[in-house]
């Protein structure tokens, strides 16, 4: 297949890509990589200082305690956008009438801007005015359980994660449902007339059709709460009980002016999602191997 | 058989409008607050307006710009996910279905890409723009838009591409096609619904972007939705909640139309898509 | 079928080229004011920009504009490119990166904090002190106003803009149906929040999102009795939290947090604002920028006649008079060193020269003396408040978080919030306190 060799075209189809790239997304991390090894405040002549940002990162007890939230986040997050938004996908892959109608729908709340949601749940889990949870455990007979969940320190970082996680999961619905009608018809009427049939035809048939997806869908859900921001910079409990790595790397480049500081906890960030990238991928592959 | 099918598919569509009803709630929510008066809004959230009120519309189109909002968010919001569909389409064809050994090197490459933590590449970012004479204007709120979504886009791309079985590629060469042809006229149609996919995935985070554009633009004419909505903040952080929702909800409008809109069009796509594969 | 879809592709494809022709179209739009503002015939053009965290539609903002107007009248060519952001952080963010990338604003607006301290450091900003006196200015200022726009070293690159004093708004009904009466010391305010507590109901609502409303309570006592010195030894290292007047204040905080609404740390300013407005707490901390929610007109139905307000409660042992307490004259502004000869400066002149007018007359107070000709103009409420204003002491008491370096005033956000909410004790509170401005202090 020599077209499919041809080094000319692929360079026609890739360079385009790179190019922007390179230019808006590489070159500015790069410099900041450079930053994390400085000591700047965004004013002065940046001082190079070596390791020292990542060494007093290392003993910042507030920054590991960022990285222990994050992990909570990250595993809510993955939770709700991953199971549900799969759970969604194949409930409404047997859905006949109106699928569309429904599809677009469940996909209403990713379309609303952060700040309504944040506002909104803040409101949800309010104890004075009494919130809408509040009043559902109030109707159940659990008042006693009545709490104000986003300022209590317990229940705060689940509290901050919920919204994130809820919101997308229509997104991650749209990839898998894409991905199952994209499962060519062929596959399953050969597995039906073979009597596979409901959690079967999903378990062997479906589910493995559509691994890579589910691959990419984890790739993408868990650097993306890595990066997690919006909602627990808006709702979040002032202080440390909600405070996630990038929220953290934000005020310290931001709030406290040490822009080198910041820039070396992104850069943590970007390892931390690196790592996560490859762990994703060996467990997929070696199930790939198993199979 | 037949009884417990039916039942079976009823209590499906009892628990698909269930979950409905949970997903646009906060849309509803939205539309509702928007019709109450500030101190409604805050001590009684979720009760119903106690009176229909346009007080806020009629504030929002007086106090603030937000028709020019719109049409700034949709000109940059389309030139985005056109630029984002042809790049990203494109490389993902290339590192997926064409033969080179620095593929997977480059994928890798691009993945890196999704793990920015935007924040902290302002700085550098806002540099590399003012140097390239871009602040103020469409394009310094396009490229980094689209420079930050091809990472994924690419993936998704390439994800998808895997479907397109390699037989219809060697027969296509066989027949003739060169390899543009191959993918404008093999590969592209077949995912249609992909493109779709990546769209509507990029649609919402470039539609709501707010650090973009309040870091790369101050003037009036470029502003974005999402930074117009400052505007009723007021002293010590005094939001104006009622203005904000009623803005909001305003802005949602064209979004619910075009989805719904596009929605017709997938149907078709995967239909299509069905009999082709 | 195909070949539709192909089209509708390749359309995209063209419709993308167009977006990167459009992109092209806008960049050179952007080259446009440097072209004119280099050619010679029309009357030279230069634009002056000011970077402002203060709300779109405020009277600040109204005021500067309308007098830019008035301005360009007799200088043409002069345009204000006036840039608002009022969601504070990400005003920040954007001044930030600015200054960062050497693209500091002609005028700009800052808090008298670190930053400001080292733009003043790095020579970026005007020293305002020498402008007003060279205009002969200075003077026009109320004292507390300019004051509170000083940097620790009594250095003042900062100006005034807006002028507040901050009080409690109670609720007379409230307090009359309860046989209350206003509290006269800091200990009568515990005893009366108590009362109404008892009686269920809520005695003060705050805004803990922004941490300041809370962070006041903490000040009280130390303001009371040792006027400002505690709070600014104690950011310079030289005084601790767990000392005698430290204590004082993380007992009184972890007292009043008692008080507050139920989850007062994520309650947003508009909400606990609704919660004193609606009748569901009696007390409410908040400055004189409010008088427009306060005023009978705007007041509810059922709170109309039944709103007043009292002044930072004093101690046994005060040594601030009563008619000193907490105020502050907002958010400053600054000048950039580098632009400020030439049109900025005569422009600032034009402005401080001609402010009050314009302001006041919109129901505001102006850090620029002003008297009140016309009363009837005015509410009943703002000239009560005028008065007070005018016999006001001569200093105002400093808000923590302006004194404070950034480190220990994150930590502090974090532990004043936990100490109010009782999940942390005071003695813990102190600790934690000290031992973060210990290790910040340490290096300078």
């Amino acid at each position: 297949m020599n077209v499919l060799k041809d080094k000319k075209a692929w360079l026609i189809f890739i360079l385009p890509a790179l190019i922007f790239y390179l230019g808006t997304v590489f070159v500015p991390i790069i410099q900041s990589l450079k930053y994390s090894f400085q000591q700047w405040n965004g004013i002065q002549e940046p001082a190079y200082i070596g390791f020292d940002n990542y060494i007093a990162m290392f003993k910042d007890s507030y920054f590991w305690n960022s990285v222990q939230n994050n992990l909570v986040y990250v595993v809510i997050v993955v939770f709700m956008q991953v199971f549900i938004g799969l759970f969604f996908a194949l409930m409404l892959s047997y859905v006949t009438k109106g699928a569309g109608i429904f599809r677009t729908l469940y996909y209403l709340p990713a379309v609303v801007v952060t700040v309504a949601i944040a506002q909104m749940f803040r409101n949800f889990y309010s104890l004075q005015p009494l919130g809408l949870l509040n009043m559902f455990l109030d109707w159940v007979g659990l008042s006693h359980l009545q709490s104000a969940w986003l300022s209590n320190p317990h229940t705060a970082l689940i509290a901050v994660s919920i919204p994130e996680g809820w919101r997308f999961i229509g997104m991650y619905m749209v990839i898998f449902y894409a991905a199952l009608i994209a499962i060519p018809k062929e596959i399953e009427e050969a597995a039906t007339i073979d009597g596979v049939s409901g959690w079967q035809l999903i378990r062997y048939i479906k589910l493995p059709s559509i691994m890579h997806v589910l691959s990419l869908s984890l790739i993408m859900c868990t650097t993306g709460a890595l990066r997690g921001f919006d909602i627990p910079y808006i709702i979040g409990v002032p202080g440390s009980a909600t405070e996630l790595v990038t929220t953290y790397m934000y005020k310290q480049a931001f709030s406290t002016i040490q822009y080198g500081y910041g820039s070396s906890i992104a850069v943590f960030i970007v390892i931390e999602s690196l790592l996560a990238v490859l762990l994703i991928r060996a467990i997929f592959n070696s199930r790939k191997g198993d199979a | 058989m037949l009884a417990t099918k039916k039942l079976s598919s009823s209590l499906l569509y009892i628990l698909v409008i269930a979950i409905l009803l949970i997903q646009i709630y906060p849309v509803v929510w939205l539309m509702l607050s928007s019709f109450k008066s500030s101190i409604e809004l805050t001590t009684q959230p979720f009760a119903m307006p106690s009176s229909w009120s346009f007080e806020n519309y009629a504030s929002v189109f007086r106090e603030s710009s937000l028709l020019l909002y719109i049409k700034n968010t949709a000109i940059v919001t389309f030139a985005c996910l056109a630029l984002i569909i042809f790049l990203s389409a494109t490389a993902g064809f290339a590192l997926v279905k064409m033969i080179n050994r620095l593929n997977s090197k480059l994928l890798l490459f691009f993945t890196i890409g999704i793990m920015i933590p935007i924040q902290v590449t302002l700085i550098p970012l806002f540099i590399m723009y003012k140097d390239y004479g871009l602040l103020n204007s469409y394009p310094a709120l396009i490229l980094p838009q689209v420079g930050f979504a091809l990472p994924l886009s690419i993936l998704i791309f390439t994800s998808f591409y895997r479907y397109v079985p390699g037989e219809l590629l060697e027969a296509a060469v066989i027949d003739g096609c060169n390899i543009y042809q191959v993918f404008f006229r093999i590969v592209s149609p077949l995912t249609i619904n992909t493109t779709i996919t990546v769209a509507s995935i990029n649609f919402i985070f470039i539609w709501n972007d707010f650090v973009f554009s309040n870091t790369f633009t101050n003037d009036k004419a470029y502003k974005t939705i999402a930074v117009g909505l400052q505007e009723f903040i007021g002293a010590f952080g005094a939001t104006d909640w009622g203005q904000t929702f009623a803005a909001i909800s305003i802005s949602i409008i064209p979004i619910i139309v075009t989805y719904l809109f596009l929605n017709k069009y997938v149907m078709a796509g995967v239909s299509d898509g069905a009999v082709k594969g | 079928m195909t070949k539709k879809l192909s089209k509708v592709f390749t359309g995209l494809a063209v419709f993308s080229l167009a977006g990167a022709a459009l992109a092209g179209c806008g960049s050179s739009t952007d080259n446009k004011n440097t072209d004119t503002a280099g050619s010679s015939n029309a009357p030279k053009e230069q634009t002056v920009t000011w970077l402002s965290a203060r709300p779109e539609n405020g009277a600040i903002v109204q005021t500067v504009r309308e007098l830019a107007d008035r301005f360009a009248a007799d200088h043409p060519g002069f345009k204000l490119d006036l840039q608002v952001t009022a969601d504070r952080p990400s005003y920040l963010t954007k001044l930030r990166t600015l200054v960062a990338s050497g693209q500091m604003p002609d005028f700009i607006d800052s808090d008298a904090d670190p930053f400001a301290q080292e733009l003043v450091n790095a020579g970026l900003l005007v020293d305002m002190e020498k402008f007003l006196k060279d205009e002969g200015l200075y003077d026009k200022f109320y004292e507390p106003a300019l004051k509170y726009q000083e940097l620790p070293d009594g250095s003042l690159y900062l100006l005034p803009m807006e002028y507040h004093m901050e009080m409690t708004w109670y609720n007379k009904k409230i307090f009359a149906d309860n046989n209350l009466t206003v509290p006269k010391t800091l200990d009568d305010l515990l005893a009366v929040s108590k009362a109404l507590k008892d009686k269920g109901i809520t005695p003060i609502a705050v805004d803990g999102v922004d941490v300041w409303p809370v962070l006041r309570y903490a000040a009280m006592y130390p303001f009371r009795t040792t006027g400002n010195q505690f709070i600014r030894d104690l950011s310079q290292g030289k005084a601790k939290m767990s000392d005698a007047a430290g204590m004082q204040a993380a007992d009184f905080a972890s007292q009043i947090g008692k008080y507050f609404q139920d989850g007062f740390a994520t309650t947003d300013y508009t909400t606990a604002k609704n919660l004193f407005l609606n009748g569901q707490a009696a007390m409410y901390n908040m400055g004189t920028w409010e008088i427009p929610s306060f005023v009978e007109e705007s007041l509810p139905e059922a709170l109309k006649g039944n709103v007043d307000y009292f002044y930072l409660p004093t101690t046994s042992n005060a040594v601030t008079p009563e008619n000193e307490f907490f105020g502050n004259s907002g958010i400053g502004l600054g000048a950039s060193a580098k632009t400020f000869d030439g049109l900025p400066k005569e422009f600032l002149s034009y402005v401080l020269k001609n402010y009050s007018d314009v302001y006041v007359a919109k129901q505001q107070m102006s850090p620029l003396k002003f008297t009140i000709d016309d009363e009837s103009k005015f509410s009943e409420l703002f000239l009560r408040i005028k008065k007070d204003m005018d016999n006001y002491g001569s200093e105002f008491a400093k808000p923590w978080d302006t004194l404070l370096d950034p480190n220990t005033n994150s930590v502090m956000s974090d532990l004043i919030t936990k100490l109010t909410m009782g999940f942390v004790t005071p003695e813990d509170f102190a600790k934690q306190i000290d031992d973060a401005i210990a290790k910040n202090t340490a290096g300078k």
